[in-house]
């Protein structure tokens, strides 16, 4: 259908997603004013409220019709987006980035509009200021409509951050709409902007229109438009993997920094501790959740065999991924990674003493794991989780600390070599 | 003023946002462990082979810090140190495999956290230990099922019989503050002047054993200094803090017969067991003759907890799972049974003991014009009192009842007290005589007067 006054603008999937998106938001805004029925919040009139409450079946029924049909949208949302499989989204973000010439849009536009309508736009884009600017509104707000629904949806337990979850909800939702209406004002109302309408339902736009009013797009797409080339599939994901692939070699190229100073450090740490404490009720651990990795790694493999065991048969009940320690095990090492990839200090290899081999030292890593392993189920937790309760003054702990230093200084003196 | 934190044990959370916080509390862990440079093996055991101090300069530092941090939000009344999570401690299994645990460090070169931080940081070591780690507690767990059950390691690993749980209670905690501090500081300036020592003899050996060069040595030192000065002021503030206090409550010594209705130390008004008991009588004599009871009494307690220390006529809450929810139902169950007429009668709270939530809910509902009460010492001192066979009831109990004839006549004490205890516990519907309340007096008829003295607050029954 391409025709020598068209291009292609807006691909088919990027279409559907643009009228599923607007079906399904306009259809959640419209039932989500009717479950507000709370006298303080209350938008909708109240006939209308009872209307859709009594179409829907009641107030339970229309909650989990809005609850379902937001999962479907955000969840529809996110997946494709973030999978990118038709290299859309990388293109959609690279379009939405701030440039020279929006700026120039903002301060032009309103005297063009207003005072004398012969002076000449800047240069825009895919998009142009204004459009960005409703786009990177509806994103931001979709993250956080959905986030925030996704939360309401499982649970936070009321009190005050389930009302504030509530009211960040209702807010977002009441900024994305008013850049709503104004979207839908220019694309139904005004006519000059129709081609843009049609071009979201047919695909092409004229090339006349996108000469004038998307000139630095037209420059870079006057030839063919901008069908999706194979190669751009699943964009996004490449785009992140070369990112962090990038970051990490750098890091691993790059002279570690100096480390920082050990006070300074011991004090985060300490204040890390001091969060848990204020928060959670307790410090970090982390050797609990190496227990209950193993304990499901083997029932994998032999259920009975760690089901009838004494130690880790009632282990196995408790859950692995509702387990605070495998969350908290999961932020060290992104806290680490973070660290050490500012720090240029990821460094593929063994570190070891200089006079073993490296084979040497990764049996003595083992056989050392498997001795810190065995004995943290006699002491009933690691470094960390002692480090935080000796600061709560638990004499075990304390104990614990010492004994550590104690049996590292023995074996320091009776197996010199391993690290020297 | 009750504290407001920590959070989770307090307002309780969803699994999730739980979760997210211990991922959030992990990162800074993570963080901060790979700042000092922990994700290097070589590193971490430079401190066994006394090399470089680093690993007990930032242990050390973080623990000082911890604690007091948790002591200062303490004593600025911000965090609850009673709801913080403490293990048991088992003195010989935590010392004796510690020293196990100091070997494998040594050996392996890490411990399980900072073991985590090295993979991540690239090293294949770290990962090797970690598969060691999962294979040492399948080793446990083997051990445990096996050898493990016979009884002399049993009785190491889970000693009978009670050890010292908390520094704390050999002394109070300001001291272990002031002392844990000055030790940490102190410890700290000597192995300052140490290392310019053993800098000044063989540069090489200490360039060999840190990556730090000895120009930036000074720097450090500065920083100690900055970290001496403020840990001394935290401590020493905290001691003021604390030393205030300490002071001892001054308890009100009245007659022997109590006031109904007396103010506790968190400024809510508390009502006692015996009184309780009075009320509960009289109001069951009033629904007896359908008139409405003078008093209501909202019972926060679990099913089995009301099961195992029984108080009559009381308003329950459905089963709730947090502190917040149960604050929710309590006003459900008000609201469905406070009439207008009900507003100025007393309401008492009960829970298991003076739990937070119960002086906070009392306080709540008084802000909203209702005459709540706590029950005093709750059903701890309910069952001693009251419950308990033990307990000797005072002769003021079936005293003179301020004019009014009881329907039943007035036994002796011990017999009365056995009455209400059979009548409590469900053994006999038959409610006993009435009962002489301290303070106040009500009758139970519709001319019915009060007789209103000591510390303000209504009573009822």
């Amino acid at each position: 259908m391409t025709t020598e006054t068209h291009l292609v603008k807006h691909p088919v999937q990027q279409r559907v997603v643009h009228w599923f998106n607007a079906a399904s938001f306009l259809f959640l805004w419209l039932t989500g004013i009717a479950i507000i029925s709370n006298s303080g919040y209350q938008i909708g009139p109240r006939f209308y409220i009872d209307a859709v409450n009594a179409l829907f079946g009641g107030a339970t029924n229309l909650l989990h019709i809005h609850v379902y049909v937001g999962l479907a949208w955000f969840g529809v949302l996110v997946f494709s987006f973030l999978l990118d499989p038709h290299g859309l989204s990388l293109r959609f973000l690279k379009d939405l980035v701030p440039t020279r010439n929006d700026l120039l849009w903002f301060k032009t536009k309103p005297k063009a509009e207003l005072v004398d309508p012969s002076i000449a736009l800047p240069d825009q884009g895919a998009y142009n200021a204004g459009q960005k600017a409703f786009g990177v509104a509806v994103l931001v707000g979709s993250v956080v409509i959905g986030t925030t629904g996704l939360l309401m949806w499982i649970g936070t337990g009321g009190g005050a951050l389930g009302r504030s979850l509530v009211l960040i909800h209702l807010i977002t939702v009441g900024v994305v709409i008013s850049f709503f209406f104004v979207h839908f004002a220019m694309a139904a109302l005004i006519k000059e902007e129709r081609p843009a309408l049609v071009s979201m339902l047919k695909g092409e736009i004229d090339t006349e229109y996108v000469e004038h009013h998307h000139a630095e797009w037209y420059r870079a797409h006057s030839v063919d438009g901008e069908p999706v080339r194979s190669a751009e599939r699943f964009a996004l994901p490449r785009a992140v993997f070369r990112a962090i692939k990038g970051l990490v070699l750098k890091a691993h190229r790059a002279k570690p920094q100096k480390l920082g100073s050990p006070y300074l450090t011991g004090i985060g740490l300490g204040l890390s501790i001091v969060f848990g404490y204020m928060l959670l009720g307790h410090g970090p651990g982390s050797s609990g959740f190496f227990s209950r990795l193993g304990a499901y790694s083997v029932a994998e493999v032999a259920p009975d065999h760690v089901a009838s065991n004494a130690y880790w048969g009632p282990v196995l009940g408790q859950g692995l991924w509702d387990y605070w320690l495998t969350w908290t095990v999961g932020g060290i090492a992104l806290g680490g990674f973070i660290s050490a990839l500012r720090a240029g200090r990821i460094k593929f290899g063994i570190d070891r003493g200089s006079l073993i081999s490296r084979p040497t030292r990764l049996v003595l890593a083992l056989l050392g794991g498997v001795i810190v392993g065995f004995s943290t189920r006699i002491t009933r937790g690691c470094t960390s989780h002692h480090l935080s309760e000796a600061a709560l003054f638990s004499v075990g702990s304390w104990a614990f600390l010492a004994a550590v230093f104690i049996g590292g200084f023995g074996a320091a003196f009776l197996f010199k070599k391993v690290w020297r | 003023m009750t504290a407001a934190f920590p959070l989770v044990p307090l307002h309780g959370s969803s699994p999730l946002i739980y979760l997210l916080m211990a991922a959030v509390m992990g990162a800074g862990f993570g963080f901060f462990l790979e700042r000092s440079g922990f994700g290097s093996a070589k590193r971490l055991t430079a401190v066994f082979t006394l090399r470089d101090w680093q690993v007990y300069r930032v242990m050390f530092t973080a623990l000082v810090t911890a604690m007091i941090g948790a002591q200062l939000l303490a004593a600025v009344e911000l965090l609850d140190l009673g709801l913080l999570e403490l293990s048991t401690t088992y003195l010989w299994p935590m010392s004796l495999g510690g020293i196990l645990f100091g070997v494998g460090f040594y050996v392996g070169g890490f411990c399980p956290g900072t073991a985590v931080v090295s993979v991540v940081s690239g090293r294949l070591d770290g990962l090797v230990f970690l598969v060691g780690i999962v294979l040492g507690i399948y080793g446990f767990a083997l051990f445990f099922d096996g050898p493990g059950q016979a009884s002399w390691f049993q009785s190491f690993y889970l000693p009978v019989g009670a050890a010292v749980q908390a520094l704390d209670e050999f002394a109070p905690a300001w001291v272990w503050v002031i002392g844990i501090t000055a030790a940490v500081i102190l410890s700290f300036v000597y192995l300052y002047i140490f290392e310019q020592r053993f800098a000044m003899l063989t540069p090489e050996q200490l360039k060999d054993a840190g990556d730090r060069p000895p120009a930036v040595r000074p720097r450090a030192g500065r920083t100690a200094k900055v970290t001496v000065a403020l840990a001394t002021t935290l401590a020493v503030g905290i001691a003021v803090l604390q030393i205030g206090n300490d002071e001892p409550t001054v308890v009100a010594a009245g007659s022997d017969i109590p006031a109904a209705v007396a103010v506790d130390s968190e400024s809510v008004p508390v009502v006692d067991s015996l009184s309780l008991v009075g009320w509960i009588v009289s109001d069951a004599h009033r629904l007896a003759a359908d008139t409405p009871p003078n008093c209501h009494v909202l019972d926060l307690r679990t099913e089995q907890q009301r099961a195992a220390i029984p108080i009559r006529g009381t308003l329950v809450l459905p089963a709730v799972n947090t502190r917040s929810e149960q604050h929710e139902a309590a006003l459900a169950v008000l609201d469905d049974v406070l009439t207008t007429a009900d507003k100025n009668k007393p309401l008492v709270i009960v829970d298991s003991e003076d739990s937070n939530a119960a002086s906070d809910l009392v306080a709540d509902l008084r802000v909203q014009g209702l005459n709540a009460l706590l029950l005093d010492g709750g059903a701890g001192a309910w069952q001693d009192n009251v419950l308990s066979a033990d307990s000797i009831w005072p002769e003021w109990v079936v005293g003179t009842t301020a004019g009014f004839e009881s329907p039943t006549p007035i036994p002796e004490v011990a017999v009365y007290h056995d009455l209400v205890r059979s009548w409590m516990t469900g053994n006999t519907d038959e409610a006993p005589a009435y009962m002489s309340i301290p303070g106040t007096v009500q009758l139970p008829s519709e001319a019915a007067t009060v007789v209103a003295t000591g510390s303000g607050g209504g009573g009822c029954g």
